[in-house]
């Protein structure tokens, strides 16, 4: 009531008594309760600025007084409860502040992602203070997103349907439902979708067919990812569809799914480019055949209908032709090349690195390659499906002499497909002379899973190869820590290395890590570059090895929660 | 026994928290003790000789022999939590070592001494003045002492003529027109603030500054109109009662003296818990404490203010949940609130203090609104409220309850960890009331407790 007249006040403050003659007038209209003191007010002697002053002050004392009154149901209906957890929180100390220290900037992410594991699997959740930094540390790290979705709880995922921004992460539902699939994210559709194409995949497929016209370009890319799981023959007609998608990303999933069916028709016309593209001579009298590559010279308007990307990004390293030749070797099988040349991937890489098209055949390989066994896995591998890729050429590309400088994460990404013995064959006789190298191998290669979304495989290391690993990095890191160190450029990498390797070894490797030295107490006479060293690089990673190990030993520790029997919702 | 959470609302800032979070490796603490008085450490740090961290726990009250100028320094902040983590690591020998006993028994010393001398000063008002009362009755206040001074006719002389400058200069203004914006009107604000600070009422330049930041026009006013009603009220002091002269006196920025209000004010016995509490850092170094209490048997609401300078700290730390039996003399107002605290029973630890009874919001509301019709210039009123819902409807929240709706300040970024302990259900809340908004002090679910970080300040 007061807040009126206020607004009523304002325009003459605002232009000025001088030049608006009503207040006194005004005044005399208030009504209850202020009637007699703004009556008083009207009639007082002094002038007309200093009344409304003296108004304004009575007003602004009574808003103060009815402040606070503001009705509730001026506001939208508010949302309904979270529902109440069946899981107790871990918010007992010492564990919340273990909890706490896996925010800290500090820790390996591979660590975090152990330590939520185990707080799922031993039956808690996280205390609700703790919720917001961990779901914003799960933001910006997807690779801890499923791990986080798994100990958010009810009252996680009450607090992500408040929070537009946090949409993004919620739990992958472990049996998702048709309420997943009806109300759910993007990632609970997709994972709805993907259970049902491993029941039923035509249902499946007929599923999404019926869907896709209503979606947006980005919810398209999300869900057709779903029929790389039960690929078959069936799925054809809608791979090609997909392929005249107005969305680019649709249409480089379709064309990458397509080559996993070897009597389809995009196979045959991938077979049909490639043969008008490749020529066999003979030498020696027919003893020995030579191949010949000679990629494409106009450009076809065919291959736009066929998942190509025809649109050359302005500084990229390849020329037209070449980046013709490396689209459609993209796009076609790994299988096709040993079948179609007879040779062997190692014999394949030597052949394209004799001929003048190496770097766009390698990389159309690679990248083909990785999209086989990220979709199919591993031939010979229990999880693998039609289409999967031969071990053999990772192997091949592995060892050929450009990885090194190929994309990093693409190398990682090659080594952590291979079967495990083939992978620690690799590493296993250079553990003597580069263990440091290995080490950083092993490390990104042990998280490469995390972050492509199969967190099952992370981590896989074999016991003989980290116990010696182990005991190479022990042996470096007692020298450091005595302070000798032979060779500065290995002794930093392990400055990097050695807190990550520790998240990702054997609990039976972290006796010797605890049993390190204390690094040595500083010389008085030393240089100041050794006082900065042992200051800022020795002491703090001795403590942060024994951090990591000692959270590490902690959440292992965990006991398993005493299960909760009230599930009435509050 | 402290726990985690209250161990970090002890530290100056969030660099000291996490320090001291990074000393709680085992190696770093070559002794570790503890008896019911206190707790005590050696830290090593990157020197020869380990630092001696000690805590008088009846305090808290830290001292450490590490040169950080922060108060309290990690080495105390972690001592405490490490002690809150695992008693285990602690001995508990006959006798504390000699470091630690000779600064308890300095400490006790010094305090008896203060004890002494304010027993002498209550005494003096005591056979003036009816006894202490717990019923928190204004009437029953002690009839204060009005002789005027020759120094304080002085002052006053001063802030008439400010005043009578201050209210031409506001007739002028709003006879003009407070849109009208001149050139040199900005800097009128400045001139007309620095003005009030010659005229010794140095507070009414916060007052002057805080309007002339206000960017809703109708807030501005409000603002000017209080302010005429003090300048009239000053014009008039002769006839005012001595409780509103006290609220004009400390509106100007200049409150009674420790010794006056000792003298005159009103002491109330009680159990008094720790409602809620801030650490604000305002212009120049300045950090001003707010420490909200509520008395268990009176039901009176209490405010300690308190000031420091950079990082000196504060030498008596309340420990938010916490209650404590004490004596608190209030500074005599139309609605009295702020308070000394005269003397604290050292039980070392009082434990968590049962909450006194929670109003109903109406109660709650008529509580404040009483308060700031009899005191027109309060700055802020204490409010708990109980059983409220967090709303957030686009970017404002809100308290609800009992069908009222109030609207909450707090840090954007705290946002989410309210949601995330309220889960839609019921909290109880407490903060500051400025009429307006509440600013978000304390909240308290089945999930945990949230108290506010320290801000950087700003008027109010």
């Amino acid at each position: 009531m007061t807040g009126p007249m206020m607004d009523r006040l304002l325009p003459i403050a605002l232009v000025g008594t001088e030049r608006s003659p009503g207040l006194r007038a005004l005044l005399r209209e208030v009504p209850a309760p202020l009637t007699g003191l703004m009556q008083a007010l009207a009639t007082a002697p002094e002038d007309d600025a200093t009344v409304l002053l003296r108004a304004a002050g009575v007003l602004a004392v009574a808003q103060r007084v009815g402040g606070g009154l503001a009705v509730a149901d001026a506001l939208p209906e508010a949302p309904a409860p979270a529902r109440s957890d069946t899981r107790p929180a871990l918010s007992a100390e010492p564990h919340q502040a273990l909890l706490q220290r896996l925010l800290g900037e500090d820790v390996p992410d591979s660590l975090r992602h152990e330590a939520l594991s185990l707080v799922a699997q031993r039956g808690w959740r996280l205390p609700a203070a703790l919720l917001p930094p961990m779901l914003a540390l799960a933001l910006r790290l997807p690779m801890l997103r499923p791990a986080v979705g798994a100990v958010m709880g009810e009252r996680g995922r009450w607090l992500v349907q408040q929070q537009p921004r946090w949409r993004s992460i919620v739990e992958r539902p472990a049996e998702p439902t048709e309420e997943d699939w009806a109300h759910g994210s993007g990632a609970a559709r997709l994972a709805f979708l993907k259970d049902e194409r491993r029941r039923d995949p035509d249902a499946a497929r007929e599923r999404l067919t019926a869907e896709l016209p209503s979606l947006a370009a980005r919810e398209r890319a999300e869900l057709v990812e779903a029929l790389a799981v039960g690929l078959s023959a069936a799925d054809e007609p809608l791979l090609v569809k997909l392929l005249r998608d107005r969305a680019g990303d649709v249409r480089t999933l379709a064309a990458q799914l397509l080559p996993r069916l070897p009597d389809s028709e995009q196979s045959a016309w991938l077979a049909g480019q490639w043969s008008a593209l490749l020529r066999v001579e003979s030498a020696w009298l027919g003893l020995k055949k030579r191949w010949h590559v000679e990629p494409p010279t106009v450009e076809d308007p065919a291959w736009k209908t066929r998942g190509l990307d025809t649109q050359r990004p302005r500084h990229d390293g390849l020329g037209e032709r070449g980046w013709w030749l490396y689209q459609l070797a993209r796009l076609t099988a790994p299988a096709f090349w040993p079948a179609h040349m007879a040779m062997t991937p190692t014999e394949l890489i030597d052949w394209a690195r004799g001929t003048d098209w190496k770097e766009a055949l390698l990389r159309g390989w690679r990248e083909a390659v990785l999209a086989a066994a990220g979709s199919a896995g591993v031939a010979g591998e229990p999880d693998a499906q039609p289409g999967a890729v031969d071990a053999r050429w990772l192997l091949a590309l592995l060892d050929c002499r450009e990885a090194p400088g190929w994309p990093a994460h693409e190398v990682t990404a090659l080594r952590s497909h291979l079967p495990l013995a083939a992978r620690t064959a690799l590493w296993r006789e250079r553990v003597g002379s580069a263990a440091a190298d290995v080490a950083g191998e092993v490390v990104r290669t042990c998280a490469q899973p995390l972050i492509d979304g199969r967190p099952e495989q992370a981590g896989q290391l074999d016991p003989a190869l980290a116990a010696s690993l182990s005991a190479a990095m022990v042996r470096e890191l007692t020298d450091l820590f005595a302070g000798r160190h032979a060779d500065e450029r290995r002794a930093l990498a392990w400055l990097d290395t050695a807190p990550e390797l520790i998240a990702w070894l054997p609990l039976a490797c972290l006796g010797a890590v605890e049993a390190l030295p204390e690094p040595a107490a500083l010389d008085p006479n030393a240089s100041a570059t050794t006082s900065y060293w042992l200051h800022h690089r020795i002491a703090p990673l001795h403590d942060r090895l024994q951090q990591t190990v000692a959270l590490r030993r902690a959440f292992h520790a965990l006991p398993v929660a005493a299960v909760s029997s009230s599930t009435d919702s509050r | 026994m402290l726990t985690t959470e209250a161990v970090l609302a002890l530290a100056p800032d969030d660099a000291s928290a996490k320090a001291a979070r990074g000393l709680l490796a085992p190696a770093k603490w070559p002794t570790l003790g503890h008896d019911t008085a206190a707790a005590w450490g050696e830290c090593q740090g990157s020197g020869s000789k380990p630092y001696q961290t000690q805590v008088d726990l009846s305090g808290p009250v830290f001292k450490c022999s590490c040169p950080s100028r922060k108060f309290p320094c990690k080495h105390g902040l972690a001592l405490l939590l490490l002690r809150a983590q695992d008693t285990s690591r602690f001995t508990t020998p006959a006798e504390p070592p000699e470091w630690v006993r000779a600064w308890l028994e300095g400490r006790r010393e010094r305090a008896e001494k203060q004890e002494q001398k304010q027993q002498k000063q209550q005494e003096a008002v005591l056979v003036a003045a009816p006894a202490p009362t717990a019923s928190g009755d204004p009437a029953a206040a002690p009839i204060p002492d009005t002789t005027p001074t020759a120094r304080q006719d002085k002052r006053w002389q001063r802030i008439d003529a400010g005043l009578e400058e201050l209210a031409r200069w506001l007739a002028d203004r709003v006879r003009r027109g407070l849109a009208v914006q001149t050139r040199e009107s900005a800097g009128e604000w400045q001139t007309m603030a620095a003005r009030m600070v010659d005229a010794q009422a140095g507070a009414l330049a916060g007052w002057l500054n805080a309007a002339a930041a206000e960017s809703d026009s109708a807030a501005l006013l409000a603002r000017l109109g209080r302010l005429q009603l003090l300048i009239e009220a000053v014009q008039r002091r002769a006839t005012l009662d001595a409780g509103v002269l006290a609220d004009v006196r400390a509106t100007l920025g200049w409150p009674l003296d420790r010794d006056e209000v000792l003298a005159r004010g009103e002491a109330v016995d009680d159990v008094w818990r720790v409602d809620g509490q801030l650490v604000e850092e305002r212009e120049q170094r300045l950090v001003e404490r707010r420490v909200w209490l509520s008395g268990r048997r009176s039901g009176r609401r209490a405010l300690l203010l308190d000031f420091s300078h950079g990082t000196t700290g504060f030498e008596t730390s309340w420990i938010t949940g916490q209650a404590r039996a004490g004596r608190l003399v209030f500074f005599p107002s139309a609605a009295p609130l702020r308070a000394l605290s005269v003397q604290r029973e050292a039980v070392p630890e009082s434990g968590d203090g049962e909450a006194p009874a929670l109003a109903g919001w109406d109660d709650e509301l008529d509580r404040a609104a009483a308060a700031m019709a009899a005191h027109a210039w309060l700055p802020l009123w204490p409010l708990r409220l109980a059983g409220a819902t967090i709303r957030v409807v686009e970017d404002d929240v809100w308290a609800c309850g009992d069908g009222h709706a109030l609207p909450l300040n707090v840090p954007v970024e705290q946002v989410p960890t309210l949601l995330a302990l309220a889960g839609g259900g019921l909290v109880d809340l407490h903060g500051e009331w400025d009429g307006r908004t509440l600013l978000l002090l304390t909240l308290r679910s089945e999930d945990g407790l949230w108290q506010i970080g320290r801000i950087e300040g700003g008027a109010r």
